[in-house]
């Protein structure tokens, strides 16, 4: 049935790229019509498979560990950001198999969804896992930080050699040391120096429970600054420049380097490796800023407590020119209740089906908003009529997705948003 | 000018999404009314403030975040009770609701003792009650639940909740208040989205509360969330 899956697979995938934009739909097709796509696939792989996961930075640090492969002369097979569940995996695949479901990769390095990744480790088991961290995320989904630990959990039983994970996360730190007896298990760590690079450091979740995890240490980030990151991996040093500035990026850097190393081994050449992440661009909306009509527009994504004050944290000076815009991909925005504003002195538009939610949460902290305009469309010609070249757009995934759509951009394949 | 002191309890712990935004709307209120204000967060492991709060705020958690507070908060079961005799008041919102009920049955049919503080018992299904809701008609907020409420009796509950999905609520009574312990289920920023429900507390608080005139701004946004999420829920 494979080539049959290919065929009807590769057709939907074209005709919708003509109709503009990627989905999820050819690789939902593809497995309805081999429910094996997946392991006649992904499963031939020479030099293995390889999965990273957890709440946050999982598309920046697959970027980061991929560049590094690649650097050293493999051909990596990757899904592109948002590809993470089953389907949207099966829809990038479709681009580079042949009819008969051949892949010409090395080996594999996919970013998988929390709780989507089981589904896919059933099929294709990973040789290595890489988690990079657990935080409050999508509690609309999955409830509670506490059901995401039980998914990984999962993710690693089905991991069959190793497994590296934050070790400056409790939790992940915790799963890699649960599974220690039976995989090889490394840590990836931050030193405190890097910490308090970062107003609110990592923005861990919370483990309750007390032991002594500690793990053999791969890779430690040293220090962070800006774009620049220096690291230790095993007995070297390294000094790698950021796609984007932020401790979240330079933790991103330190874990793509110690999963690269569990890889490799001796054979990780560091001076095309670091190369490779200093001419690394941005993964969408993680610290993109988007050219347009002489305009900069910078994205700062809020898809969840972490990943906005992270990227808050990560701002030199307040932005002069601020667009929020928030539709119901965030179905209950009560976290930004949380998050530590002091970066933020003012907007001057707020759009999407939450305008009033995020208009109250800044009256009540004291700062002033500009115009409401709950029609994302009138507020992106409003804010770009706004005087300045220099400006912030604080979206969430989905109003990210449109916007860069919107101006221009090229949409990306097998999304799940 | 009046004094108002509010104790968060365990904020590092209970802090699921978005509850400090309660002791923000407090705040904000009594501070245009005129009110001092004072916040004094209380860390598990730390020793009691030595003076009897106004309010005492109890905010949500995770399973565990939730256990584990309610461990500490048996050793202040005394002293709490005591508080309230004397005049405190209580907001607890999320599985705080859990923390100042009868108790708590686990799925593994342990029981959880709780404060105590009002008529209900609760009990996790393990079945998760997910999104916007409206109260009442009056209130809205988010729920994220999986918790079953029983009660002694229904006239002390905050009112009936509107979900989306009608067929997993049928006559579901959410909250309670009697003028002195105030709770609801829903989580999150509950004053901020309601901030009539503050003045209520602030009102029981200081009998000559009135509510000032600068409020109008987030009374305003507020009601149009409020309004959003009414006609998204189809109320």
């Amino acid at each position: 049935m494979i080539p049959l899956a290919v065929l009807v697979g590769k057709a939907l995938r074209f005709a919708l790229k003509l109709r503009g934009g990627g989905s999820a739909i050819p690789g939902g097709v593809a497995l309805l019509i081999e429910p094996k796509f997946l392991q006649k696939t992904l499963g031939r792989m020479a030099k293995g498979i390889y999965f990273v996961s957890g709440s946050n930075g999982k598309s920046t640090t697959t970027a980061m560990l991929v560049a590094i492969l690649r650097s050293q002369g493999l051909k990596v097979l990757t899904n592109p950001a948002g590809g993470n569940i089953p389907q949207g995996l099966a829809s990038a695949l479709l681009a580079d198999v042949d009819l008969f479901g051949r892949l010409s990769h090395d080996l594999a390095v996919l970013e998988v969804d929390e709780a989507y990744g089981k589904l896919i480790a059933k099929k294709v088991p990973p040789n290595g896992l890489l988690l990079t961290n657990l935080q409050f995320d999508q509690l609309n989904r999955f409830h509670s930080p506490e059901e995401v630990f039980v998914y990984l959990n999962d993710l690693a039983k089905l991991t069959t050699d190793f497994i590296v994970v934050n070790g400056s996360d409790a939790n992940t730190e915790r799963l890699g040391a649960d599974h220690r007896k039976r995989l090889k298990a490394k840590g990836v760590y931050v030193s405190s120096a890097a910490l308090r690079s970062a107003a609110h450091g990592i923005l861990a979740a919370p483990n309750f429970e007390t032991q002594d995890d500690q793990l053999p240490k791969v890779a430690i980030l040293k220090s962070a600054k800006g774009l620049r990151a220096k690291l230790a991996v095993g007995s070297k040093q390294v000094e790698v420049t950021l796609p984007a500035p932020g401790l979240h990026y330079a933790v991103d850097a330190a874990l793509a380097f110690g999963m690269a190393n569990e890889i490799l081994g001796s054979k990780l050449d560091f001076q095309s490796a670091t190369k490779a992440i200093s001419e690394l661009q941005p993964v969408y909306g993680r610290g993109e800023v988007i050219d347009y009509q002489g305009q900069e527009i910078q994205v700062i994504m809020m898809k969840n407590l972490p990943s906005l004050q992270a990227n808050l944290d990560a701002l030199e000076h307040s932005p002069k020119k601020v667009w929020i815009s928030v539709d119901e991909g965030t179905p209950d925005p009560s976290w930004i209740y949380d998050i530590d504003l002091k970066m933020l002195s003012h907007a001057d538009v707020i759009s999407g089906t939450k305008t009033y939610q995020w208009a109250s949460r800044l009256a009540y902290e004291g700062k002033p908003h500009g115009k409401l305009i709950e029609d994302e469309n009138q507020a992106l010609s409003y804010f770009l009529s706004l005087p300045g070249k220099q400006k912030t757009a604080i979206v969430n995934y989905e109003q990210m997705m449109w916007l860069r759509k919107k101006l221009g951009l090229l949409d990306l394949d097998g999304s799940n948003g | 000018m009046a004094n108002l002191t509010i104790l968060h309890l365990y904020p590092s712990t209970l802090h699921l999404n978005g509850e400090a935004g309660n002791v923000l709307a407090l705040k904000h209120r009594a501070e245009l009314a005129g009110i001092k204000v004072t916040v004094k967060s209380l860390e598990i492991g730390e020793e009691l403030p030595k003076v009897r709060p106004h309010l005492v705020f109890i905010g949500s958690g995770t399973l565990q975040a939730t256990l584990t507070a309610a461990k500490q908060l048996v050793k202040l079961d005394r002293l709490i009770h005591r508080w309230v005799a004397q005049g405190t008041k209580v907001l607890a919102v999320g599985t705080g609701f859990d923390l100042v009920s009868q108790g708590l049955l686990l799925a593994d049919g342990n029981n959880v003792a709780g404060l105590g503080l009002t008529n209900t018992t609760h009990r996790i299904t393990g079945d998760h009650l997910v999104g916007e809701v409206v109260i009442s008609g009056e209130f809205a907020g988010f729920i994220n639940s999986d918790r079953e409420i029983s009660r002694v009796d229904d006239s002390l509950a905050l009112g009936l909740v509107k979900h989306s999905d009608d067929s997993k609520l049928v006559d579901y009574l959410d909250g309670y208040a009697d003028g002195k312990i105030w709770a609801t289920n829903v989580q999150g920023p509950f004053l901020p989205m309601n901030p009539r429900f503050a003045d209520e507390i602030l009102g029981a608080i200081f009998p000559k509360y009135l509510k000032a005139g600068e409020a109008r701004l987030v009374d305003s946004l507020a009601s149009k969330a409020r309004k959003a999420i009414s006609i998204r829920v189809g109320n």
